[in-house]
């Protein structure tokens, strides 16, 4: 054997660790694993091995030339010291990578790790001083290696690293996976075997074979990380990152983290494609792995990655995160186009704020607010991650601690804010968090997939609360429960709900379910189905949160949904809320017009509540009306508005009183009327004397102002009570500006104004429509027109517009020359019992109402009113109407109809008489009778009267009468009756003869109703000389008829007389100046009342004025004299008004000398003229009256108070009149008395209650 | 000799043990083992062992002092069992190829006993040896010989060698460059340990070199993480391309089925993103349980691909059968059943598909209405698969111009005159005929074509501008489509106004029409694209109004100048009245908050005059016009 191959036998085990380290060597660097510490430090000690085998090797072939050869020697000598060098470094490496790797290295201190490298040092330079004092090793002669002592410090320190290593290796042990550890296991086996190996022998050369083994299998197994890296991104992956977070938190490291959240991902995928969203991903892995080499980065999901920073400062934190958002500004590349990501970059610190792996988890997988703008959230900012944690965990508890409860939120209607459902919604108490809102636990509900149980639990909550009755009978009709649109799909909801139903046994109808939320639900057909399949169970199904993307216009007509809802919060208080409003109104109304309910949801202040005010909306719920509350919260609100519902109830049954109240005084206020301004056109008519013919037209003007002021009240009490109807009738628009221009033309002439007319003679003229209100319009506007117009002109105008071949837009202006309307004003026109101007216009009469009423009936019919007006130049009032065209025939010329009418008037006052003709005037009233007869007088007619309907009957049977005017509500037989039974009879005289009907119901429609039921015309009351005298002219057959010229009547005077009544007084009391009293009291009535106010009031008076006296209160006493001053001159007693101006006078100077003096002739004075005018006053009908009323019984008197008691409660106005008014015609005790009194006050209030109080003692009589 | 001469002398050898029982370790710790290849890697590592054994042994007893018969028979022996372990190695290394490359099913059965030949020869070799001593010989000294025979007996193993390597480099295409850089590398080594050892009998190198290069083989094919999908444990999508690419290559026939999750993203919102790993493990350990797991791929998250590379349809259909009970069985997860939704698809390869691309395809292409359970083969496949052949007419249009631009005028409020118009992009290809923008923008947006796509329309349309025909015509500004992913390229603003700039085109000509399912994407992000180009003087639509799933208060927070109507809005208004209504009211809430509402669709005069009534701003529809060529237009003047 040559020496060679001896040389290469020993060298064979360093020659194969070569290769072996080589290998390795080779394979690390191919496979790129070169670029972390772990990485680095494996490396190198694959280098020094493979340094090492290689200098071994040298040694070897050297030895043989080593007494040779010097350069031999060198070589070795040299070799084997730089082995030396190196190798010593080995252990401390080895330790030091096994510390990286376990990351164990993090956790310690600077300090730790210089101590633990000490011992590597102290080697080392036991080493490195070798060469001079051969501590290590040496050379014994023939310069064979010799160990010395040196060589047992370095074994003992590199098993010292070892068992370091081989500590912090079994600290790490659980995180390793199982094939890792047993390979490591092995690796560590052999390389222990060969340092031992070659410990006990020197000879066996195995060490450095046995490491480069070791390395290799590390290298397979440590070093190979696959499974520990995400394949399309190439950094680590999330299982990677659970062990390593896991590891650092067993060992106490501290670190920050920075989660970078992919936020528009799905965007991504959804355009781009799986790989090339991967790709992008890729884009931004290596990004970030070149920000910093030092962090270890992960894909914690699909679209985050996670930094573990070390030794990070949190300045440092986040000025990377602040140059990784800015990365984010610029694009990515991947799908072979640039693309903008988003990313939301997370900031947390470890272990401080996040303690566990779950927590890192929340981090990378926790749902980020929706609505988040900021792109870095750090600390605080993050607490709803922990907060959803706990809120998940607060559910689990939920279910288990019972800790649900559902809260109900009233929803009302819209116009009379009663509540009409109300809406549960569940919340979760929780022990520790307290009170969490659903908006919160739903979408996490949703993640753990127990919405469908807390559906359920809701579901059967409501069923109790349902099967408790309660909520029907506080007039609840809904409840009204939120669901995603997928849990319908799921089939166990539909089998709890009927599982729930039939075990409560509950109404079905009173459950109603929201929908929401269907763009993820899919499966259309499904749906449709299921949500029908609910409907028919009886179920209601509403449309949720319209307009925000959850549900799509198409839905609405596609699903069976009763009521759309739409959620204010999602439009209201996002930046512009204009647009907000415009999209609810908008659904809003389309929505009505496709005949579905709305409610409207989250209404949260008045501002909201005034926009929608104007909107068809069904229903409203908001925080505004009453936030979400208990059950029995809820029992109690719906006790409350039970009892307003029921207050209402009874306000409404007032109103209504009011309003029938107000319809019989149309025919008691009007009867009387009728009567004094028939009596009073009689005066006109027959009086001579000017000054009372002047005194007759005021009362016909005042009356006239009267029974307009009453009409409008009428009016608007049925606009209030909302029973205004509109009566839709064919009409000529022509006749009905005639009737308008005629009813105005007068008042015009009267105040000298010009009237003009502007038709447009191309409007058609048959239309549809409530011609009554149209009427009532027109007159309304140009009555105000001439009110409030002292000069000039009014002009009413007539166009219109066709809207298409069967509608068209009336627009109807009154134009005026008056005073105008301030700007200011403008607003308060339309107000109702506002009138503007005061000032100026205090002389004009009217309720004030009548531009109210207008604009009420406009908007009944759909049609608009506006105003222009320039203050002290006129006022332009225009009105848009749409009718429906029957006939579009044009009018024509109705200028010219006009003036020929004017004409046709001025003949009217011609007057006819008729002395050929008879008429019959049927009321039950004696002074409608006068009325009728006297306005009548002139035209010489024949005119038969009849009290009551039978009596007519009568009549008519015996003589032929030319007209018959009936009234209409008599007793007994009414009028209708009456023309009934008069038609009936047969061989009558007057089968034929025209009847007309007198009424005091002026009311819309009555025409049409008179004429249907058969009259031939009807005049209201009180009835008009000259529509009386029209009337008949139509009737009366016109040979009977002969029109006259007018006479002017004659005037004359008439001397004054005293009042009869007031005769005796006079004779009584001649100190008293009558005349002077009369005039004060503007007339012998007024001064009649006066005196016996002022008699009532003496003994009152001389009472207080004793008192005043007697106490020396001079100022009160003061007072009273000057009370009694005034009164006394009212009635005329000057002498006693002189004495207390007297005294009043004292009292100011405080002239109690004086006072005292002459008080006691006042109080005389006082008691003889009281004594007298009681005198006078005593006899008075009163006591006359009551003393020859009948008698009454108890019975009857008891029946009577339990009459009333019962009409009182049950509110019936009409009827305790008629008891009163019964009660009245009987002589009554003084108690008795004042009980009716009491009542009939109480009963002019309405006040119910207090009617029921003054009956309390009644009560006890009747039952005992 | 000295027992430190012996171990020095035989330190290959027990490097060789050291180094192929430490792969051996590693290989049982990494529970490798149930591919075939597994097994033969194991069987090849044994018999580097055994042989590695053998020849110690031979060398003790040879380099021993004292020799006699007994241990002349034990020399003999071991030589003799090294050399017959030795000749299998080689024929291991050619069938571990086969069966890495999955070459093994496709070779035939002749082949395969023809491939034996040279193997049962060199064996033969062997066993003839102890009488006829072609290979070696023992002398009387013990000492070793070589025969003639040893050349032969190399070269047959060589055989083998040049046929696993060229199975390895040359006809596998799954190979990753990394790989391959690690398998020349122990090649090399091999080589030069042999090529050591037949030039010199004293240096044993060819054991350990052959160790070196088994380990080489364990780097590079055995451990295969970066080919496994960590959370499943299968193939992943990379996986699946090397190997189907290589598979097409070598024109291999197999069957591909995928099985598909569909519902992935219900269940998401049920469970929770972390929970979805293990879902997918659960589905993955089923398929292990009915398929080898070295065929199963996930090729998306969602799903996974199962290749048959031996199998008949027959076998296939019943394989899907089988997923597919499995499927409408339903899963238990948790403790609680899981609604997983899964359709399976299968096709031949590459009969039915002819690309990887194709089989992602299978993976990727939206499927309408699928059941759970349902198996699509056949038509049902072609029919999703269309998008694939859509992609490739795509390509086709932009290289051979096949695409054309057409122009619905868009009428005036009165209908009597143009006032502007709508590019329409349509592909006439050659193979599939006239195809509508329906049909392949969603293919070009998710190939990336939509951005080259758009631009062609826009130059098209500043072309068309330019030449002043619109003008002439009333045509004040055409109205050009935009896709999201246009939108989402933040160069977007820059390239349009590159491309306006180079035509005498004004930005107030072209007026932006985005769908209003697009706006619902991402309502940020479009804002800072209109306004950016709102400032250029670009005008914007809306188009699609009331179909989409948006919320109305951001689409109209966005700043449009008009609003196009769905057609579909047009055409229920005359089906029903609350069609009607919604029409009526949806043009009411584009004018109240004052933009313009074009109504698109109209195709009769009924149409026309029904939403004459509503007082809308333009009309565009086939009543008025039909999509036009530019020179029809032309003509037109």
């Amino acid at each position: 054997m040559t020496i060679w191959l001896n040389s290469f036998y020993e060298a064979s085990f360093f020659i194969i660790a070569s290769v072996i380290c080589f290998t390795a060597l080779i394979f690390q660097i191919v496979e790129g694993r070169t670029k972390k510490m772990q990485n680095r430090i494996f490396i190198l000690l694959l280098v020094i091995t493979l340094f090492g085998a290689l200098a071994s090797g040298l040694v070897v072939f050297a030895r043989p030339y080593l007494l040779t050869s010097d350069t031999a020697r060198f070589l070795s000598d040299s070799a084997q010291y730089l082995y030396f060098v190196f190798h010593t470094m080995m252990p401390a490496l080895f330790y030091l990578y096994v510390a990286l790797v376990s990351g164990v290295i993090y956790a310690q201190s600077k300090r730790r790790h210089i101590l633990v490298l000490l011992p590597c040092a102290f080697v080392e330079a036991l080493v490195l001083i070798n060469p001079a004092f051969h501590l290590v090793y040496s050379y014994g002669p023939g310069h064979a290696f010799a160990r010395e002592w040196g060589e047992g410090a370095i074994y003992l320190i590199s098993a010292f690293y070892l068992v370091i290593a081989m500590a912090h290796l079994l600290r790490y042990w659980r995180m390793l996976a199982f094939r890792r550890r047993w390979a490591l296991l092995y690796s560590f086996g052999i390389a222990v075997l060969g340092i031992v190996l070659q410990l006990i022998s020197i000879k066996v050369l195995v060490e450095l074979l046995f490491e480069s083994m070791a390395f290799a299998g590390l290298m397979f197994t440590v070093e190979k990380e696959d499974d520990r890296v995400d394949e399309s991104t190439g950094v680590y992956n999330r299982s990677a990152m659970r062990a390593d977070i896991a590891n650092y938190l067993r060992l106490n490291m501290s670190f920050r983290l920075i989660c970078v959240r992919i936020t528009n991902s799905d965007i991504l995928q959804r355009v781009t494609g799986s790989a090339d969203s991967d790709a992008m991903l890729r884009d931004v892995a290596n990004y970030l792995s070149s920000v910093h080499l030092i962090h270890h980065i992960y894909r914690a999901q699909s679209s985050a990655f996670l930094l573990v920073c070390r030794d990070f400062s949190a300045a440092d934190q986040r000025n990377l995160a602040f140059e990784i958002t800015k990365r984010f500004d610029r694009p990515w590349t991947g799908h072979g186009t640039d693309l903008r990501l988003k990313a939301v970059l997370l900031l947390a610190e470890m272990p401080e704020e996040y303690h566990t792996i779950d927590d890192l988890f929340l981090l990378c997988d926790g749902d980020l607010p929706p609505s988040e703008s900021r792109r870095i959230l750090s600390g605080e900012e993050l607490d709803f991650l922990k907060r959803n944690l706990q809120v998940e965990e607060a559910l689990m508890r939920g279910f288990a601690e019972h800790s649900f409860e559902i809260f109900y939120q009233p929803v009302y209607h819209l116009r009379n804010r009663s509540i009409h459902a109300a809406e549960a919604i569940p919340l979760l108490h929780d022990a520790k968090l307290g009170m969490i809102r659903p908006e919160e636990f739903l979408p996490i509900a949703a993640k753990n997939d127990i919405t469908g149980r807390i559906n359920a639990l809701l579901i059967e909550e409501i069923c109790i609360f349902l099967a408790s009755g309660i909520p029907t009978e506080m007039g609840l009709t809904r409840i009204l429960v939120v669901l995603p649109a997928h849990q319908c799909l799921n089939p166990t909801f539909t089998e709890d709900l009927k599982k729930n139903i039939r075990k409560y046994n509950v109404d079905p109808s009173l459950i109603n379910f929201e929908l929401r939320e269907f763009a993820s639900a899919g499966d259309y057909a499904a749906l449709q189905q299921v949500l029908e399949s609910i409907r028919d169970a009886g179920f209601r199904i509403s449309l949720g949160r319209f307009g925000i993307g959850d549900s799509n216009i198409q839905l609405l007509t596609m699903l069976p949904f009763d009521v759309i809802n739409i959620d204010l919060n999602m439009m209201i208080g996002k930046g512009n809320d204009e647009i907000g409003y415009r999209i609810v109104e908008n659904g809003v109304r389309m929505i009505s017009r496709m005949h579905k309910q709305i409610l409207v949801k989250g209404i949260g202040d008045e501002e909201q509540v005034n926009r929608l005010s104007e909107l068809d909306i069904d229903f409203l719920e908001g925080d505004y009306y009453s936030k979400p509350v208990s059950q029995n919260e809820l029992i109690s609100i719906l006790r409350v508005t039970e009892v307003a519902r029921r207050e209402e109830q009874q306000a409404r049954a007032q109103s209504e009183a009011k309003s029938s109240f107000l319809a019989n005084m149309s025919h008691e206020i009007r009867t009387p009327i009728n009567a004094i301004l028939g009596m009073n056109e009689m005066i006109i008519r027959e009086s001579d004397d000017e000054t009372i013919r002047g005194y007759a037209r005021d009362i016909e003007r005042a009356g006239n102002s009267l029974l307009s002021l009453i009409n409008d009240i009428l009016d608007f009490s049925k606009i209030e009570a909302g029973s205004m109807e509109i009566v839709l009738v064919e009409y000529g628009l022509s006749s009905v500006i005639n009737d308008v221009t005629n009813l105005v033309h007068g008042k015009m002439d009267q105040k000298r104004l010009e009237f003009k007319l502007d038709v447009d003679e191309t409007l058609p003229e048959l239309l549809y429509g409530d011609e009554m209100r149209i009427r009532q319009i027109m007159v309304n506007l140009l009555n105000n027109a001439v009110k409030y117009t002292e000069k000039g002109s009014v002009t009413l105008s007539v166009h219109g517009d066709y809207l298409d071949e069967d509608s068209i837009m009336l627009r109807i202006d009154i134009i005026d020359t008056g005073i105008g309307i301030k700007k200011e004003d403008l607003g308060k026109l339309f107000g109702t019992f506002q009138r503007v101007d005061m000032e100026k216009n205090r002389t004009v009469e009217g309720t004030g109402l009548g531009l109210a009423i207008t604009q009420n009936l406009l908007k009944l019919m759909s049609g608009e009113i506006h105003v222009q007006s320039r203050y002290g130049e006129g006022s332009t009032f225009s009105v848009t109407l749409p009718q429906t065209v029957l006939d579009s025939r044009p009018i024509g010329d109705l200028k010219e109809r006009y003036r020929q009418h004017v004409e046709n008037m001025t003949e009217y006052h011609e007057a006819f008489t008729a002395p050929d003709a008879r008429i019959l005037v049927v009321d039950d009233t004696p002074m409608n009778l006068t009325v009728v007869k006297g306005l009548l007088k002139k035209t010489l007619i024949a005119i038969d009267t009849a009290l009551s309907g039978r009596e007519c009957l009568e009549m008519v049977q015996q003589t032929p009468y030319d007209c018959v005017f009936l009234d209409y509500r008599m007793p007994e037989m009414d009028g209708l009756m009456t023309l009934k039974a008069m038609r009936e009879l047969k061989g009558s005289p007057n089968d034929k003869t025209p009847v007309i009907v007198l009424t005091a119901n002026a009311l819309t429609g009555a025409r049409d109703r008179f004429l249907a039921e058969g009259f031939d015309d009807y005049l209201t009351k009180p009835v008009e000389a000259r529509k009386l005298e029209e009337t008949l002219m139509q009737f009366l057959p016109d040979d009977k008829v002969q029109v006259v010229r007018q006479e002017e009547p004659e005037e004359a005077a008439q001397p004054e007389a005293m009042d009869e009544r007031l005769v005796p007084l006079h004779e009584m009391l001649p100190e008293l100046d009558i005349p002077v009293g009369i005039e004060r009291c503007g007339g012998a009535d007024g001064y009649l009342d006066a005196v016996k106010i002022y008699s009532d009031s003496l003994e009152a008076k001389k009472e207080e004025i004793t008192r005043y006296f007697a106490g020396e209160d001079w100022p009160n006493y003061t007072i009273q004299v000057h009370s009694l001053k005034s009164t006394s001159r009212v009635i005329g007693a000057m002498d006693l008004g002189e004495a207390a101006w007297e005294m009043e006078q004292a009292g100011d100077r405080l002239d109690v000398a004086l006072i005292r003096e002459k008080t006691p002739a006042l109080l005389e004075a006082l008691e003889a003229l009281g004594d007298k005018l009681r005198t006078f006053l005593g006899g008075g009908e009163e006591a006359q009256a009551d003393a020859d009323l009948p008698a009454i019984d108890e019975v009857t008197l008891k029946e009577a108070w339990q009459t009333l008691r019962d009409f009182a409660s049950q509110m019936d106005y009409e009827d305790s009149v008629f008891v009163l008014d019964e009660l009245r015609g009987y002589a009554l005790s003084e108690a008795d008395r004042t009980r009716v009194k009491k009542l009939s006050d109480a009963l002019e209030l309405l006040d119910w209650d207090a009617m029921l109080a003054a009956l309390e003692d009644t009560a006890g009589g009747t039952n005992g | 000799m000295t027992v430190y001469e012996f171990i020095n002398q035989s330190a290959f050898y027990l490097a060789t043990i050291l180094v192929s029982v430490s792969c051996l370790i590693y290989t049982l710790a990494q529970r490798h083992t149930d591919r075939p290849q597994n097994t033969i890697f194991m069987m090849a590592g044994v018999s580097i062992t055994l042989s590695a054994i053998f020849e110690m042994v031979s060398r003790y007893q040879m380099t021993h002092e004292v020799s006699g018969e007994t241990q002349r028979i034990a020399l003999q022996i071991s030589v003799f069992m090294y050399f017959l372990l030795h000749a299998m190695l080689p024929m291991f290394f050619y069938y571990y190829t086969l069966f890495a490359t999955k070459n093994f099913q496709r070779i035939q059965t002749v082949m395969h006993t023809l491939s034996l030949v040279p193997f049962i020869v060199a064996e033969i070799l062997v066993l003839i040896n102890p009488w006829v001593h072609l290979v070696w010989y023992i002398d009387g000294s013990m000492g070793y010989h070589r025969n003639a025979g040893i050349y032969l007996y190399y070269l047959l193993n060589t055989f083998y060698l040049v046929l696993g390597l060229r199975m390895l480099f040359f006809e596998w295409a799954a190979i990753s460059v990394k790989k391959s850089r690690i398998l020349v590398y122990s090649v090399t080594t091999g080589l030069v340990g042999i090529l050591v050892q037949l030039f010199n009998t004293y240096a044993k190198t060819e054991l350990f070199a052959e160790a070196i290069g088994f380990m080489g083989l364990m780097l590079a094919l055995e451990y295969d993480e970066d080919r496994l999908d960590t959370a499943t444990g299968v193939y992943n999508r990379s996986a699946l391309l090397q190997d189907t690419k290589s598979y097409f290559e070598n024109g291999r026939k197999f069957y591909a089925i995928c099985v598909r999750i569909i519902n992935m993203e219900l269940l998401q919102r049920t469970l929770g993103a972390s929970d979805n790993e293990e879902i997918f493990r659960m589905v993955a350990d089923y398929l292990k349980s009915v398929h080898p797991r070295y065929m199963i791929y996930r090729a998306t998250p969602t799903a996974f691909v199962l290749l048959n590379l031996r199998g008949n349809e027959g076998q296939v259909r019943f394989l899907s059968q089988m997923i597919s009970w499995k499927m409408e069985e339903g899963w238990e997860f948790q403790g609680r059943s899981l609604p997983l939704h899964g359709v399976l698809l299968y096709a031949g390869v590459p009969d039915e598909l002819h690309s990887s691309d194709d089989i992602l395809l299978m993976c990727e292409s939206p499927i309408p209405n699928a059941e759970n359970g349902s198996i699509l083969v056949g038509e049902d496949l072609r029919a999703i698969l269309y998008r694939a052949n859509l992609e490739t007419a795509l390509h086709r249009g932009l290289s051979e111009h096949n695409f054309r631009v057409y122009y619905q005028p868009v009428y005036t409020a009165d209908g009597t005159h143009m006032y502007s118009a709508e590019s329409l992009i349509r592909l006439n290809d050659p193979e599939f005929g006239e195809l509508f923008p329906g049909e392949f923008i969603p293919a070009a947006e998710r190939n990336g074509m939509i951005e080259q796509l758009g631009e062609y329309t826009l130059e098209e349309v500043c072309r068309f501008l330019e030449s002043g025909v619109p003008e002439k015509l009333g045509i004040r500004y055409i109205n050009v489509n935009l896709s999201v992913v246009q939108c989402m390229n933040p160069d977007f603003a820059v390239r349009v106004k590159r491309i306006v700039d180079r035509h005498a085109v004004l930005p107030s000509w072209i007026n932006f029409e985005i769908t209003e399912t697009m706006a619902a994407l991402d309502y940020v992000m479009l804002d800072a694209t209109i306004k950016e180009l709102k400032a250029e003087g670009f005008m914007f639509s809306m188009e699609g109004y009331g179909t989409g799933f948006s919320n109305l208060y951001s689409i109209f927070s966005l700043d449009f100048d008009m609003i196009k109507m769905d057609k579909r809005l047009l055409w229920d208004a005359e089906k029903s009245e609350d069609g009607m209504t919604i029409l009526e009211n949806s043009v009411r809430l584009v004018h109240e908050l004052s933009h313009e509402v074009v109504v698109v669709g109209v195709e009769t005069k009924e149409q026309f005059e029904r939403a004459r009534k509503l007082a809308v701003d333009w009309y565009q529809g086939n009543y008025f016009s039909r999509p036009l060529t530019r020179s029809e237009l032309e003509k037109m003047i």
